[in-house]
């Protein structure tokens, strides 16, 4: 898969989730979803655990995947701790 | 043994061989594999031919060879400058060698029992860059150099050309990727309510999209409250996280110029890059990311965080509008709730919150801290906690928590802030209509401030009075001099209604639509007036109403 379809079916994946924060679906039901095959979801699920954006529950075809929220320091004082 | 560079040129002597190249370029069908063999079925004198591919470092690996001794060089390696191949990448030039005999530089090939007489080296290059070299090899003693040397060239050439036509294209497709990628970014953003939503997502699309992103991080600065962000992060152990924070802190609200990010908390094979969230001008956020080791940023990375980040800085600007809007709308109920159970202290939180807008201005202000300040005005008498329970913003709460607090000569008191000092004062104004003994003999900064511009606040207000009675006074005299004339010329209702509108200073087509008639219709209204009052046109008509004569 090129580079340009790696990025593009990636930005979809994280798009969605980032819209379904509370969505949890395996590679079946995101490729369902998304409308992209098993083959082009795959790398690309790899790529979104690996940057910790997405969390895997669960091992091989069967896992579900999850958006995995950013860390959030809600209000912090910067300036007079410099 | 001698080495030659081939700068020579001879035409080739074969059409039928290289525009067979050339149709193999056209689709590039069966790959370098097919060239290769072309390569050694057209130059008999050629015993091998091959590609060695650049690899990770300062390496390169034989990945294809044709020939019948050339498959046990596959998968050899060499380093740049090693050997005569190793030469040919180091100085990028296309080089052969002739009457070679037993020569250190010959060991990749006599370790494969391989000892050409020939060796003819070419780079490949892609977008100005060595990707590898193409070789082959003569075994007999006098190979064709001209022929060999030029069709060598040629193919390195045109698969270098060929190569990069497709970097180009691949590079065109990414581009393509990552503007549509970059246009859903900008609609979803344009629905986002929520700025840790919106935070989420910088943080996320500048992973997504930054070439070998590793960590990313967006803070975002809270209006009324300077050093306090906001802080959203991905990738970074927490030590980390607030070591970076605090640098782009320094950098980008300081102006300062701090050490670089590298040391404790932070990996020695990283390298950042960042960009402000800006508003107007002033910087009320960062996005920064961490990258893999790197001498220069991957290419489109700085354009790319550039590109988030002024999305970023818009969301930003629409959710602070919002919020403030919001805020404003909050403050204003439950001040109209105080007219309906007392009317007195409505009317002077009333006149206190407008005699703090004229104070913003006068003072040129922004915008949201005339808001805090004239929303305190307002909702001074209300108590604290039930201000707390409708949700008032903190600022506005901690303006009105301070000015309670305030004892009747804090103004001179150093330990209140400014903004305090200035709603106790126009609380005390708006009751009083005068200072305190106290206020006027202060040197605090804001009792100055103030009470310059009491100066000018009181004697626009005497200049908008003395206006406002002139023009009353000038209408009812008007009006006056209307109904004499009316009277004396026995004007008809309708015509009088006219004559209002003309010495109001209207137009026909105006006096048509004030009376909801057509303009012929006020013609024959002026008309018949001129007549009633003996003159020709409007000036005449004035002078009459004015002079009475």
């Amino acid at each position: 898969m090129s580079q340009a379809r790696l990025l593009s079916i990636q930005a979809e994946c994280l798009l969605f989730f980032e819209q379904n924060p509370y969505t949890i679906e395996n590679e079946e039901g995101l490729s369902i979803r998304l409308g992209r095959s098993l083959q082009d979801l795959s790398p690309v699920l790899e790529r979104l655990t690996e940057l910790s954006i997405l969390q895997r529950l669960g091992v091989g075809h069967e896992a579900y995947y999850k958006y995995n929220q950013p860390d959030v320091s809600g209000e912090v004082l910067l300036w007079e701790n410099i | 043994m001698n080495q030659s560079s081939s700068s020579t040129h001879q035409p080739g002597n074969s059409t039928r061989i290289y525009t067979n190249l050339l149709e193999l370029f056209v689709d590039f069908e069966g790959g370098i594999d097919r060239i290769l063999q072309l390569y050694t079925e057209v130059m008999p004198d050629i015993a091998f031919a091959g590609f060695a591919k650049k690899a990770e470092g300062e390496q390169l690996r034989i990945e294809h060879v044709d020939g019948e001794c050339g498959p046990s060089l596959r998968g050899l390696t060499f380093s740049i400058g090693e050997g005569y191949l190793g030469q040919v990448a180091l100085t990028e030039t296309d080089t052969h060698w002739h009457c070679l005999t037993h020569d250190p530089r010959l060991r990749l090939f006599t370790s494969r029992d391989m000892t050409p007489k020939h060796l003819y080296g070419y780079s490949v290059r892609v977008h100005d860059e060595l990707i590898g070299v193409l070789f082959c090899g003569s075994t007999i003693e006098e190979p064709d150099h001209h022929e060999v040397m030029q069709f060598g060239r040629m193919i390195a050439h045109l698969w270098g050309g060929w190569l990069t036509k497709q970097y180009l294209l691949d590079e065109l497709d990414l581009q393509r990727s990552r503007l549509t990628i970059l246009i859903e970014v900008a609609k979803v953003l344009e629905t986002v309510r929520d700025l840790r939503r919106v935070m989420f997502l910088l943080v996320d699309m500048t992973l997504n999209l930054i070439p070998d992103a590793r960590a990313a991080l967006t803070m975002v600065s809270k209006p009324q409250e300077p050093g306090m962000v906001e802080l959203v992060t991905r990738g970074f152990a927490k030590e980390h996280a607030d070591g970076y924070s605090k640098y782009l802190a320094h950098k980008y609200w300081r102006h300062e110029q701090p050490t670089p990010p590298i040391g404790e908390g932070y990996a020695d094979d990283a390298t950042y890059l960042d960009y402000a969230l800006t508003v107007q001008g002033e910087v009320v956020g960062v996005l920064g990311v961490e990258l893999g080791a790197t001498e220069r940023y991957p290419s489109g990375s700085r354009e790319l965080l550039a590109t988030l980040a002024y999305m970023g800085s818009a969301a930003v600007k629409k959710h602070h509008s919002s919020q403030a809007e919001r805020m404003h709308k909050q403050v204003s109920l439950l001040h109209e709730l105080l007219q309906q159970w007392d009317h007195s202290q409505y009317k002077r939180t009333r006149d206190s919150s407008r005699i703090a807008e004229e104070y913003g201005k006068y003072m040129q202000w922004d915008h949201a801290r005339i808001q805090v300040v004239t929303g305190a005005c307002k909702l001074l008498e209300y108590e604290l906690r039930l201000l707390k329970e409708a949700d008032i913003p903190q600022e506005i709460l901690r303006l009105i928590g301070e000015t309670r607090s305030m004892p009747s000569m804090g103004v001179g008191d150093s330990s209140y802030t400014y903004d305090a000092k200035l709603v106790y004062l126009i609380a005390r104004y708006a009751e009083h209509r005068t200072l305190q003994l106290g206020c006027v003999q202060s040197s605090d900064v804001c009792v100055t401030d103030f009470r310059s511009f009491l100066d000018y606040y009181e004697r626009k207000q005497t200049e908008i009075r003395i206006t406002v009675e002139e023009e009353q006074a000038a209408q009812q005299l008007m009006s006056v001099d209307l109904d004499e004339v009316s009277r004396v010329a026995a004007l008809s209702p309708r015509e009088r209604e006219v004559l209002q509108l003309i010495a109001a200073g209207k137009n026909n087509r105006e006096i048509a639509q004030a009376l909801y008639i057509s303009e012929n219709t006020v013609k024959n209204h002026i008309t018949s007036i001129f007549n009633k009052t003996g003159v020709s046109d409007r000036i005449q008509l004035m002078a009459k109403v004015i002079y009475k004569h």
